[in-house]
This record gives structure tokens, sequence and C-alpha cells, in this order.
């Protein structure tokens, strides 16, 4: 099965000029995505996540690079070209309580998308929003609230109709039920599961949670300072982790249960995030890596797929492949 | 103080917190008890509005009109808490009990070095020489990890990482020696690899001096990683109690039970539908009869005990107690969630 490509980005490139030198954010990160699939960003804060959607979104002029959506030259795109490809390429974003504007009845904000794109009579706009607001599994006459009425997780599924008003075929989710209450993120990712198969919407869904990640992404891509160090389908990922960084990240993530707890072998990095403006020469990873020999402060290692389309970007990968496919 | 055989180290009986709101009157806390025990690694999990921090500053004494406080008893140590004078709270405050927020930044000052602070807090409570006061300073700083102590005892708040931040909050927590520390969500605003070192270290601290730990977190990986007792909040009570392991491999509560299988977990099965949990949380403002948890419970389907009596929390087994009525048709959680 050859699926169609719907995103591709190549060699995407950020740099923001910063009092301590050039913050490199985003620095050479290439991926696709095909269309109806989940591509997860992962990684810790300030690994360059929200920037690479920023850029993808073109909501941020990227430094260098290439984004194709659909055929389209994104980052040369011209006005019109931008108004039809804002229809195509949604974002719904972590805080629900930033995204609302609290002075504006909900139906309101979610009329704006068709009133912006000039789409149907006010009476028609009126009949979308009522069945957005139910598809998101809200009460169509919640329309007529404000947006302090509702609870985090009610804000989240308005975010979220109001990103799937104009029928995209992608949307960026930047965190989305990173804000909420454990009690309610599964409600959220049921809602952007079923929205998903639904509509055939693409995502690329950026998290800090890799039991998320694990539950909703078809492929991985592990971001570190700026860069990608491992992309790989979601399974692959998850029973056999290759970079030495995902290791960790998997093995940091706290099991609920003590007696899984105690058996596991746990790596705890030494050491915080260097800075992105002034980034370790060689492998940028390998100032907390417990595997770094001297080529790694030497030579950059380079993004390399095995003949199963797993890729890594490390001199001393993991390889063998483990028999517990719970990544745990 | 007092003979530390015969008594829990913190003891806490029916605790109740009240707000005053425009609104009416909130009660964030409704009746709950607990004990710690000396070097114990106690934890409290619950969702935001549960009632997790007041518990804490409850217990610290720092919750201020028109909030309101009364309990049968709060004890440390064996020694009664809730009639002493402010003066007599700050100072086992800081001293006997140490405290840690989630946010550093917010609790440290933005004025003084890391190394004034410490100094500040233990020369606040034992008279000792500034010298002595910043020799110690460094030690602790180095005894919860942080490189080259004797050189960050001169930097400010802000020049340090989030993770740093918080072990520096950590260590003024421990400048007086306490036995117990209590810890508000410490590693809530912390990236997953930082908050592994962070469980690590107040790991150590439990073991190698003894202090007895009290965690408040709204993730459940946390407390399998961390505490050896746990209790589940829900609107301002204890639901469930009891050591981790039974607690959270056999849940008597349909609470805890819900949100043990609503989340993803690395080595769950991967299904296309999360069993989630319907609905929020309760109003605290408009409590209704029976159990709060009835309206989003798939336990209750409606009986009329769930709707019309208050569920009290009981004995279900040695050391573990569930506030539902009918906890005993709960049991282990199917070997397919757990161990996918
Ligand atoms: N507008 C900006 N100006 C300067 N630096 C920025 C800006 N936006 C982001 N950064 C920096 O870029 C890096 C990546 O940030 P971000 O993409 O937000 O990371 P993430 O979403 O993974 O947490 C960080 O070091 C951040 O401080
Ligand atoms: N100072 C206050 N005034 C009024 N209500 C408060 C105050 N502090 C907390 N509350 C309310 O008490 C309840 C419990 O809050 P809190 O203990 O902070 O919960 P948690 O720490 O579990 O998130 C919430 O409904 C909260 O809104
Ligand atoms: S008392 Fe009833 S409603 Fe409450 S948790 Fe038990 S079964 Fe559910
Ligand atoms: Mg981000
Ligand atoms: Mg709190």
């Amino acid at each position: 099965m050859t699926a169609e490509v719907l995103l591709s980005v190549t060699n995407l490139t950020k740099h923001f000029p910063g009092r301590g030198g050039t913050v490199r954010a985003v620095d050479n990160v290439s991926f696709s995505i095909s269309r109806g699939e989940t591509l997860a960003l992962v990684g810790e804060s300030g690994s360059g996540k929200s920037t690479t959607a920023r850029l993808v979104l073109r909501l941020l002029e990227a430094t260098s690079g290439a984004v194709e959506f659909d055929g389209v030259d994104v980052l040369h795109a011209g006005r019109a070209e931008l108004r039809t490809l804002r229809r195509q390429m949604q974002i719904v974003f972590q805080d629900p309580y930033a995204s609302l504007d609290p002075v504006h009845r909900v139906e309101k904000a979610l009329m704006e998308p068709f009133a912006i794109h000039g789409i149907g009579s006010r009476h028609e706009q009126r009949a979308s929003v009522a069945s957005l607001l139910e598809r998101v599994g809200l009460d169509p006459a919640m329309g007529r609230r404000f947006p302090s009425e509702f609870s985090g997780g009610q804000r989240q599924r308005i975010a979220i109709a109001r990103a799937i008003a104009l029928e995209p075929s992608l949307v960026v989710c930047d965190e989305p039920v990173s804000a909420l209450d454990v009690s309610i993120q599964a409600q959220v990712l049921n809602l952007l599961r079923r929205l998903q198969i639904d509509l055939g919407l693409t995502y690329l869904f950026i998290s800090h949670d890799l039991s998320v990640v694990r539950h909703i992404a078809d492929r991985v891509a592990v971001m570190y300072l700026g860069e990608i160090v491992e992309l790989a389908d979601c399974d692959a990922f998850f029973s056999n982790p290759r970079h030495p960084y995902s290791l960790s990240l998997l093995s940091a993530v706290p099991h609920p249960d003590p007696v899984v707890e105690r058996s596991r072998d746990r790596i705890v990095l030494r050491g915080d995030l260097p800075s992105p403006s002034n980034p370790p020469s060689g492998c940028r990873f390998r100032t907390r890596c417990w595997k770094a020999e001297d080529i790694c402060a030497t030579q950059p290692p380079l993004l390399a797929a095995d003949a199963r389309g797993h890729a890594v970007a490390c001199h001393f990968p993991e390889g063998t492949t483990r028999a517990s496919g719970s990544g745990l | 103080m007092s003979d530390s055989a015969d008594h829990p180290l913190l003891e806490v009986r029916n605790l109740v917190t009240r707000f005053s709101t425009q609104e009416g009157d909130l009660i964030a806390v409704d009746g709950i008890s607990f004990d710690i025990e000396r070097g114990q690694r106690f934890g409290i999990v619950g969702e935001s509005g549960s009632g997790k921090s007041a518990t804490l500053w409850s217990i610290i004494g720092l919750i201020d009109p028109p909030g309101s406080v009364v309990a049968d008893r709060i004890s440390f140590d064996g020694v009664d808490m809730l009639g002493m004078s402010r003066e007599e709270r700050r100072r086992i405050r800081g001293s006997r009990i140490g405290f840690v927020m989630q946010d550093p930044l917010a609790a440290l000052s933005p004025v003084f070095t890391v190394g004034e602070q410490i100094a500040e807090t233990i020369r606040c409570h034992e008279s000792v020489s500034r010298s002595e006061a910043k020799r110690r300073a460094i030690e602790i700083l180095d005894s919860v990890g942080i490189p080259d102590a004797a050189e960050r005892v001169r930097t400010y708040p802000h020049e340090l990482s989030g993770g740093m931040r918080q072990r520096v909050a950590i260590a003024i927590a421990l400048a007086c020696n306490p036995a117990l520390v209590i810890a508000d969500e410490p590693t809530t605003a912390l990236d997953v690899t930082i908050q592994a070192q962070v469980l690590e270290l107040l790991e150590e601290l439990c073991k190698e001096r003894g202090v007895a730990v009290l965690v408040v977190t709204h993730d459940l990986g946390v407390i399998g990683r961390f505490a050896d007792h746990v209790a589940v909040m829900y609107a301002g009570r204890i639901v469930e109690q009891g050591p981790t392991e039974q607690l959270l491999r056999s849940p008597r509560h349909p609470y805890t039970e819900a949100l043990l299988v609503s989340q993803p977990r690395l080595d769950s099965e991967r299904r296309a539908e999360l069993p989630a949990i319907p609905g929020a949380p309760p109003n605290l403002l408009r409590r209704t009869p029976g159990c709060a948890f009835q309206p989003r419970c798939h336990r209750s389907n409606g009986r009329e005990r769930c709707c019309e009596d208050d569920p009290v929390l009981h004995a279900v087994e040695a050391e573990h107690a569930s506030a539902c009525h009918f906890s005993d048709e709960l049991g282990e959680i199917g070997a397919a969630s757990r161990d996918g």
C-alpha cells in the first residue's frame, strides 16, 4: 500500500535571534505525513515542537527549508493560496482557556470561520454551528453560553469544533490534552480519534506524554534540541526504541503499578537540557548520554533509516529487538 | 518531643476546610482523616479541585480567613497543632515540617541568592553562626544533587533551570532536618526526565534520612513510582485509602478503578476507544445527597443507595478502606487491562 503523502517537510529550520546568541529552535527537520495518518511529535519542553507546528502552518516564517501540503509550496504561497491553505490546515492549542475570547458567546466563536471565508448565510452558519457542537459531544443549545460557563474539557471540545468547522484535511494538535484533568483526557482523546475516522482527518499530534502518543499515533518522531533524533512506526518505536534519548524518555514515564515500577530498568538522565542557543557539538544529546564516545563530540550523527524505515540519529543506536512489546 | 513509639508522626482526624465565597459556602475538604508514620512515603492523588492543596495548607496552618479549618485533631509527633499560636506553628513549619510547592519560583525570593535563602532558613530556626549556616547551605545543596554547590550558593533562583530550582526548594525544606516533608505537586511543572530525577532524590532522602514525605499529585504514575501508602481524593473526601500496591492493583472504589483504566499506559492494550469517565467533577457549592461520584459512576447503575445515602469510608481489608456502598463488587483489575 502506498499511501498518499499529504504533508512533506524538508530540512525545515528556524533560528530566532536572541540575547545569548541565535536560538536554534528547529534545525533541519524533515518528515512526511500520509493522508489519514497521525504523526506524533514528542520531546521535552523547548525541543522545538510548537515552533515546528507554527512553521508548517506558516504562522511563523521559516529561516529555511520546505513545506509541501497537498502539492502546494506552503512557504512560498501567495495570499490567495494561503487563504485556501488556512481552510485545509487547522490547529488546536493546549490551553483551552486562552483560545476562546471570553466576551463572545461560543456560537459566535464557531461562526467566525464561516464568516471569514464567506460561507453560507447567517441562518446556514447557525445550523452548521449546531451540528458542529453535536459532533463534538456538546448540546447545541450550549452555543448561547459564554466560555466562562464551560469546564476545561468542554472548552477543548469547542476549540476542536472550531478547528474542524471548515472540514480541513490536516489538524495540528499541540498538546491538546496536557492541560486537562486526568479524568477528562480520555474523553477528548476518544473524540479526536472518532473525528479522524468520521472526517478522514490527518493529525500532526504534539505531546510530551508517551503513553498518550502510544495510544493515538501511527508514527512517532522524537525531537531533542530542535532536531529529530528518531522517527519510526509506533509499534516499532515502542517495542524497539533505538535512540538513547528515546530510551531514557520511556524509562522516565512513571507507571501506576508498583510491581512494574520495581522491576523496570530505570535510566535517570543526569543534568538539564542544554541551551538551544549554544547546543553541544556533534550529537546534541551527548552531554546527557551514557553511551557517548569521542566521535559523538565531533561528528553530528545523521538520521538514517534501516530497511523497515526505522530512522535514528545516533552513532551507537540500540539494535537488538527485544522480546517484550511494552517498551517498559 | 514525646515518645515516638506510640503515635503516628502526623495524625489528621475529621479535617473540614471551608471557604466562604460570593456564591456561598464551599466545603473544599469534607471530613478527612489519615495518619502518616515516620519515614513513610504517603501519596494523596486526585484531580484539580479535589481538595489536595487545601488539605496541606490546613495541616500547616496556612489557610487564612475567609477560609476556616476545623478538625477533631491535627497532631504532629504527638503534639496538638490546632491549639497552637501562629508563632508556634510557624516554628514547626520550616524546621520540623518542610514544604515544597509546585512552582519553586513562587516559593523562592528573587532578590536573595540560593545560599542566603537556605542559610536564612537555618538561622531562623537554630542559633548558629553565619559562617556555619553558609557551610551547611553548601552541604545541603550538594546533598540534593546540585553540581558545584560551593559556586551555586551565589546564584539567584531565576538563573537556575526548573529542575534545579525544585532541588533548591527541596534543600530549603530540608535545611533544619525535618521529620516530614510535604510536597504539593512537586514534579507537575517539570519534564518527565527531570521529574524522574526529583522523584529519585525524594526517594533517597526517605531512605537515607528517614524523613517521611507527603506527596500530592494528580498522576497515578507518580504514586506507583513513589508512594507506599495512598489516599485517593474526590470532591473533598478520601474515597479510597490503602497500601499503594494493593490499592492500585485491586482498587475497591469505582473512581480509582475508572481512573486506572481510562488512562493509556505504555504497556496497556492499544484499543480504539479508551474507557473514559463521563462528565466532570461536581460543583462543591452544590452538594447533592448520596455519593458524589454517582453521576459518573459505571458501577452505580442508578441504584437508590448511591443517590440517597452518603457512603462512608469503611475497611475492606486490613489498612485498605473504600467509600463505596458496593466496594465488595470490585476486585483485581483484569489482567488484560493491566498487563496488556
Ligand atoms: N518567538 C521566539 N523567540 C525566541 N525564541 C523562541 C521563540 N519561540 C520559541 N523560542 C525558543 O525555541 C525553542 C523551542 O521552543 P518550542 O518550539 O516552543 O518548544 P516546545 O514546543 O517543544 O516546548 C525554545 O528554546 C524556545 O525558548
Ligand atoms: N482561597 C480560596 N477561596 C475559595 N475557594 C478556594 C480557595 N482555595 C481553594 N478553593 C476551592 O477549594 C476547592 C479545592 O481546592 P484545592 O485544594 O486547591 O484543590 P486541588 O489542590 O486538589 O486542585 C476548589 O473548589 C477550589 O476552588
Ligand atoms: S456508592 Fe454507588 S455511585 Fe458511589 S462509587 Fe459506589 S457504586 Fe458508584
Ligand atoms: Mg510547545
Ligand atoms: Mg493543588
